[in-house]
């Protein structure tokens, strides 16, 4: 797994392509003549966002390709300008099978039974379903890389989009004192 | 890796980690975390209060994820290509 380049550049990706996919279903609604309502527009934002957060680590995540396969079938419009994703749908789905299936005869240490190990599972099995494709990681470690990762690029996507908002509400307030 | 134990691998070829690995790991992940950075007490804080908040902390970011996405839906539908909000965000692109 490639670490990020560095929070700038990452940021710099993530709204590039935001941006992008914004226009792309502005553009789309514009064509049909939808008028959308807040709700929409919402999830439109809240989906674009999360795509271009996943297109911008280019592949090199496991969470990031999960991301851009969960919604590759749905939205044709942002297909294009997504990299093409490693693993269908159907191969995510096996993968989960072999793992649940290795996870079962996978040796544990001396220390992996007891309630204190019992809790230590709880608490990853939880962290499995928060990160995306948290369930196809065979590893702790692995798992706990992908989070790191996930969690450095939650951080990124929020500062961005917190600067969006407050230029935006800046901008706003500028044009009602006209 | 030199601690790595040699005990039986099954045939799914998973490595076995060592612990020191998962160790240094979660100490990366608390760097991350705003309830844990702080904390004093550097080497008292156990693997799985680390996990948790993770877990905590992944949910508030998704929930300020979605509480951006709402003022931003109400913000940004307004703006059309010329006006002068365009050409803040194009300079957001600098």
């Amino acid at each position: 797994m490639r670490p990020p380049t560095n929070s700038t550049t990452f940021k710099r990706e993530f709204l590039k392509k935001w941006l992008l996919a914004l226009q792309l279903c502005n553009n789309h609604h514009n064509n049909n003549n939808n008028n959308n309502g807040v709700v929409e527009r919402k999830n439109t934002i809240k989906l674009s966002a999360e795509i271009a957060m996943a297109a911008a680590r280019n592949g090199a995540t496991c969470w990031s390709r999960a991301l851009i396969a969960k919604h590759s079938s749905s939205s044709s419009s942002l297909h294009n300008q997504t990299p093409p994703p490693r693993h269908s749908k159907k191969r995510v789905l096996r993968c989960k099978r072999i793992i649940r299936r290795s996870r079962r005869c996978i040796h544990h240490g001396p220390a992996a039974h007891g309630p204190a190990a019992a809790v230590m599972r709880r608490k990853t099995a939880v962290l499995r379903k928060l990160v995306p494709g948290g369930e196809l990681m065979g590893d702790e470690a692995s798992l706990i890389r992908e989070t790191l990762d996930y969690v450095t690029s939650l951080r990124a996507q929020v500062d961005v989009m917190r600067r969006l908002a407050r230029a935006s509400d800046r901008a706003a307030m500028c044009n009602a004192m006209k | 890796m030199s601690s790595r134990r040699t005990s039986r691998q099954q045939s799914s070829g998973v490595p076995r980690i060592t612990d020191d690995q998962i160790i240094q790991l979660v100490s990366k992940l608390r760097q991350l975390l705003p309830e844990l950075r702080h904390s004093r007490r550097s080497d008292k804080v156990s693997a799985s209060k680390v996990l948790q908040e993770t877990c905590n902390y992944i949910r508030s970011l998704h929930r300020e994820v979605e509480d951006l996405s709402d003022r931003l839906s109400e913000l940004l539908s307004t703006i059309d290509a010329d006006s002068p909000e365009a050409a803040i965000i194009r300079s957001l692109l600098m």
